[in-house]
């Protein structure tokens, strides 16, 4: 929102604030399927303070993806606790989620979710739209983002038509284009090329220095070294 | 019901939509509350409250900015982001052309549907006359039948009413058997016949329509021997003058003599569809120019009464019915008569209403079925847009705004179809309103007009939430944690949805089981209606209308011309057969009373008798009427003592009860003339005199030469023999206008006409609802083969028939069908009360009918469900299995 993002750099924030951002206690997620309960994430005890930049890593199915759709509350379904900014999660509706989502977060979705009957540059404005930014605003950012991803030849094509990293590139955009305090990425710079993915790491690491609080999940050593911390998960259990 | 549970939950969700406090003041007020909270404990931590305070305000933000940059931009968004929603919208409907040229489609004929008949039944029952202070215009009838015209009153009657009420502000009338009098214009091109209404000079002013050019009748035009004027109607002025406004003041020559045109009526008061729809349309008034002599025609005004302001129908009718009482008594010679009040915009149209309302639902159910399938097309639909949804939320879009452009989406649909809804509905009731085939009041004033627009555009904003509410709720409960896994597809949310969609076939199923029905008993009715016994044969017959346009120096000369002019007709090639008469079965007739010998009054419970003037030797065979007993009448008949008289069954069932009537006495009142004496030659059958749905009262004939009705029986095609008998009498008297000619079964097509049109509008509703239902059903099924294509993989590996496939895909499509047919069944029954005034002939129970309309039903359903039945047999199950 404006005041958001007119509000000077929040670098201040992760200084004085020695209180968490993110707390996670013994958190637990199974799912029930013909077979019984599969749990998916054990007893994970995480404490994420703003203007972090962390990495979670781990093999495939470790549970990255969920914790992460977690941490961004569009998953509830889970036990423990979960206390964001001391909102305690667990005990909002799924309305108050939705809003601090809106409030906080950005996303990058392993899988993009970009909007297919939507052209790059709506999918862009979409976040911006929802969350009630005058128009002429909203159009100087896109173009912003558009100019910063050099996707602005791409801005009326639809998703269908653009390469896989491409469509990854939107996703990315699309999630920082609302300037949020906590970006969730998921694999953000699986399908690009590397120098694309440094780019992608180095933006990553500016925004974070501006106050952004990051959690990223990536398969890539290089890419982890960006952030500060690293989480592995395996089978579901955090490791050290 | 599970679609009215499910309705009633929409409809409680959407009233909790608008109450509830917006979600963002509630977080508003919880981050709020948190950063109070955080303050108290830097406080109690031991720092001073400003300082705590600003650091409380910096974990969470600025809520209060936030807040007012969200007030201050909201206003701006609303408009903006709904543009954006249509936008998006017309793009979704662009992506999927088909479904949008389906959904347009069905609206645009479900909306014009509801259009065209709204703007019929404005017309006809709702839209106020168009006339000053309409609602203080009354009708006053004359129930009692006398010597004259059935529900008219006599002169006499009317001057008194007009001198002794206190109710009425004025009072009116015109002649109801005008059209019997005939007027020729010449001197402008061929001769032509006029229709002309006979009017009081007050009936006017007391309508309040006032000319639109020129003036009323001056009061000397209404004495005997004032100045002729006429006002003629605005569509004889356009028609026959190209409403050349120079008329006025003009003379023309009607019937030899010169009439001052003094007026043109205005084209909002159409005197024709207002009072004698179906007949030939007036194109002039003329005064009454009222002599005492007119008191022998008996009943022969129809009496319009503005009430004075404050005084009801009620309060009339009573002061009418004191009066006439005491009248009666004082005016014996005046015969029975007596007088019901009732609103003019009721007596005019009102008889209608019943229809129209049928034919309303009827509509109104059609773009409900249409809605049932453009719902369950969309929920169909919502499977594939649930990740769409899903991400929008995951983006930070709420509920409201999924809503919102979701019935965007919705409104856009039913916003194409009502601007492709409104041509159809614009042609259609133009033509109704220009057909003079149906004798309807005020059908002809039917238009696409303002009121009718909105009534469109209500129809299409309802339309839209009917059909757009259930998927748009459904599709906006996505939640990101459903959606944005790929396989994450929630079942039960699936079956809850196939159970709407099923819902909503059976009960489109059942509405249209009960329109079938609701048309198949009109059809019937109708039907049963042409096979009545008319009692004359219409079939090649004809008959014109004839005005000789000059004068008679005597009776003989007069009798000598028709004698002469039917030899002529007569001894034409093809003519089998040809006479002449006052008026035709089935139109205004004339009643009369009559009385035994030596029985001075009428029994008791004797109704009018219709008395028909026959013109010329020959009636009963022209017209193919059965004679009984006795003879035809000869020319000797014409001015026989005591007169000589025709009598039907029925009369001479109730005068002489088993015996012979041929050849006996009967006294004919005529009051206030001396009673006839006459004597019965012949019996012949019943002829259905005023309507086809009354059995034949009793009936007699008598005759004189003369008439204005040639009735010509043709041996040959009708047609062909029409320009034999044109040319004859106009060799015979070129005087004539000769161009009205009618064949007699035009008679009866004007009388049916009202029901007719009901019943094929109902036909075509509920042929329309067949069809969206056959759409529905079909897609349904086609649907859910689709999804089970897998499961039916499956089936066939494992060793299934292709023939249990095919019955398992049947029995799921007709199981709905049934129980919607079984619903639609008890639903009719339920709806016969409605149904029992409109039928003629059949129950409204009737088995036969319901019968006939489920079996078609669930043969147009076996269709509609057998080809996706096959489909599903077709299934390859290698493929099947391999693409999930
Ligand atoms: N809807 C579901 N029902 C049952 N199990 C599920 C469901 N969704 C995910 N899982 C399981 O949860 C586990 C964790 O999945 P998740 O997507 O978090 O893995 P991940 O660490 O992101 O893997 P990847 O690196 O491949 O993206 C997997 O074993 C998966 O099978
Ligand atoms: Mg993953």
């Amino acid at each position: 929102m404006k005041p958001m993002m007119s509000t000077p750099p929040r670098t201040d924030i992760a200084q004085t604030n020695t209180e968490p951002m993110i707390q996670l206690r013994d958190l637990e997620k199974c799912y029930k399927t013909k077979a019984g309960f599969t749990y998916v994430l054990r007893q994970i005890n995480l404490d994420i303070n703003a203007g972090e930049f962390i990495t979670i890593m781990g093999p495939s199915g470790a549970g990255k993806s969920t914790l992460l759709s977690i941490l961004g509350m569009y998953d509830h379904t889970w036990e423990g606790e979960f206390l964001f900014l001391d909102h305690p999660v667990r005990r909002l509706g799924a309305k108050e989620r939705a809003l601090l989502n809106k409030h906080y977060v950005g996303f990058v979705f392993q899988q993009f979710h970009l909007l297919d009957d939507l052209t790059v540059a709506e999918n862009l404005d979409i976040p911006l739209s929802y969350r009630d930014i005058r128009k002429s605003e909203r159009e100087a950012l896109v173009a912003d983002v558009l100019d910063r991803f050099n996707i602005v030849g791409k801005k009326d094509l639809y998703p269908s038509q653009l390469s896989g990293g491409q469509q990854q590139l939107v996703a990315v955009a699309r999630a920082i284009i609302a300037k949020p305090k906590l970006l969730l990425a998921d694999e953000p710079t699986g399908n690009l090329h590397t120098d694309q993915g440094r780019e992608i790491m180095e933006l990553f690491k500016k925004l974070n220095q501006e106050g952004t609080t990051i959690i990223q999940v990536t398969h890539s050593e290089t890419n982890a070294t960006y952030g500060q911390r690293i989480v592995r998960l395996k089978d579901g259990w955090m490791e050290k | 019901m599970f679609f009215m549970k499910k309705l009633s939950s929409i409809l409680h969700r959407l009233r909790s939509l608008g109450q509830r406090r917006t979600a963002k003041q509630e977080i508003d007020e919880e981050l709020r509350f948190h950063i109070e909270q955080r303050t108290a404990e830097n406080i109690a931590a031991g720092m001073t409250p400003e300082d705590a305070a600003r650091e409380a305000r910096k974990r969470f933000g600025n809520v209060q900015s936030v807040r007012e940059e969200c007030r201050e931009t909201r206003g701006a968004g609303f408009g903006e982001a709904t543009l954006q929603d249509i936008r998006f919208g017309l793009r979704m409907l662009r992506k999927n052309p088909g479904f949008t040229a389906v959904a347009v489609l069905t609206l645009a004929l479900g909306i014009g549907a509801n259009t065209a008949i709204f703007s019929l039944l404005n017309a006809i029952l709702l839209r106020p006359l168009p006339l000053r202070e309409p609602e203080r215009l009354v009708w006053i009838s004359n129930p009692i039948p006398g010597y004259g015209l059935p529900g008219l009153t006599r002169r006499s009657n009317l001057l008194d009413w007009r001198e002794l009420t206190h109710s009425f502000e004025s009072l009116g009338a015109y002649i109801g058997f005008a059209d019997r009098i005939s007027y020729t214009l010449t001197g402008r091109g061929e001769p032509k016949r006029l229709e002309g209404a006979l009017v009081t000079g007050s009936f006017l002013a007391t309508l309040g329509a006032a000319p639109g050019l020129g003036r009323g009748f001056l009061a000397e035009e209404c004495q005997r021997n004032g100045p002729l004027a006429i006002i003629l109607t605005d569509r004889f002025w356009r028609g026959q003058f190209q409403a050349d406004a120079g008329i006025v003041g003009k003379y023309l020559t009607i019937n030899n003599k010169s009439w001052t045109v003094v007026g043109v009526l205005p084209p909002s008061f159409d005197f024709s569809s207002t009072f004698i729809p179906g007949a030939r349309s007036v194109d002039f008034l003329c005064p009454l120019r009222d002599v005492p002599g007119y008191e022998n025609w008996g009943n022969m005004m129809a009496v319009v009464g503005r009430l004075k302001s404050g005084v009801t129908v009620a309060a009339a009718q009573a002061e009418l019915d004191v009066l006439n009482a005491q009248l009666q008594k004082a005016h014996p010679e005046r015969g029975m008569f007596g007088s019901q009040v009732m609103a003019l915009r009721e007596r005019i149209g009102g008889s209608f209403r019943r229809q129209f309302l049928v034919l309303a639902g009827a509509a109104a159910t059609v773009l409900l079925i249409a809605c049932a399938n453009l719902s369950n097309l969309l929920l169909a639909r919502a499977v594939a847009r649930r990740k769409e949804m899903a991400v929008r939320v995951a983006l930070g879009a709420d509920r409201r705004r999924l809503i919102r452009q979701l019935l965007i989406e919705s409104l856009l649909l039913s916003g194409l179809g009502a601007l492709l809804g409104l041509p159809v509905a614009y042609l259609a009731t133009n033509a109704f309103a220009q057909s003079q085939a149906f004798s309807i009041p005020l059908l002809q004033s039917a238009r696409v007009d303002l009121p009718a627009l909105s009534f469109t555009l209500l129809v299409a904003v309802a339309a839209a939430l009917i059909f757009g509410m259930a998927p748009a709720l459904q599709l906006s409960q996505a939640t990101p944690e459903e959606g944005l896994r790929d396989a994450g597809r929630g079942t039960s949310s699936g079956r809850s949805r196939l159970r709407l969609r099923r819902g909503l076939i059976v009960s489109e199923v059942a509405m249209t089981c009960a329109l079938l029905i609701a048309a198949g008993l009109l059809m019937r009715s109708f039907s049963r209606l042409l096979e009545v016994h008319l009692g004359f044969r219409p079939a090649q017959a004809a008959a014109w209308r004839i005005a000789p346009n000059r004068a008679f120096a005597n009776h003989q000369e007069e009798s000598a011309f028709y004698r002469e002019l039917l030899d002529r007709v007569r001894a034409l090639p093809g003519v089998e057969s040809a006479t002449l008469g006052a008026t035709l079965p089935l139109e205004l007739n004339d009643i009369v009373r009559v009385h035994l010998v030596g029985a001075p009054s009428p029994p008791a419970n004797m109704p009018g008798i219709f008395l028909r003037e026959v013109g010329g030797i020959d009636y009963f065979k022209t017209m193919g009427i059965p004679l009984r007993s006795g003879r035809d009448f000869g020319s000797h008949d014409a001015g026989s003592s005591p007169k000589a008289i025709v009598v039907n069954e029925s009369l001479a069932r109730t005068m002489w009860p088993g015996r012979d009537a041929v050849g006996q006495a009967l006294v004919l009142e005529a009051p206030p003339d001396p009673p006839v004496d006459c004597r019965v030659i012949a019996v012949v059958g019943d002829v259905r005199q005023s309507a086809l749905e009354q059995a034949a009262g009793p009936e007699m004939y008598m005759m004189d030469w003369g008439g204005r009705e040639l009735i010509v029986r043709t041996s040959q095609a009708l047609q062909a023999t029409v320009p034999a008998v044109r040319a004859a009498l106009r060799e015979f008297n070129p005087g004539m206008a000769t161009d009205e000619f009618k064949p007699l079964e035009q008679i009866i097509d004007r009388v049916t006409s009202p029901r007719r049109l009901v019943a094929r509008l109902l036909a075509l509703f509920s042929t329309l609802a067949l069809l969206l239902a056959a759409v529905g059903i079909y897609g349904v099924l086609a649907g859910s083969v689709n999804q089970r294509t897998h499961e039916i993989g499956i089936r066939l590996a494992l060793g299934s028939t292709r023939g249990a496939v095919m019955r398992l895909v049947l029995k799921e499509g007709m199981s709905l069908a049934f129980v919607g047919c079984f619903i639609g069944v008890l639903g009719a029954l339920a709806l016969n009360r409605a149904m029992q005034g409109l039928l003629f002939g059949v129950s409204p129970s009737d088995p036969l009918t319901i019968g006939l309309s489920a079996l078609l039903l669930l043969g147009v359903a076996t269709v509609a469900c057998w080809l996706p039945a096959r489909r599903a047999a077709r299934v390859d199950p290698m493929v099947a299995l391999r693409h999930e």
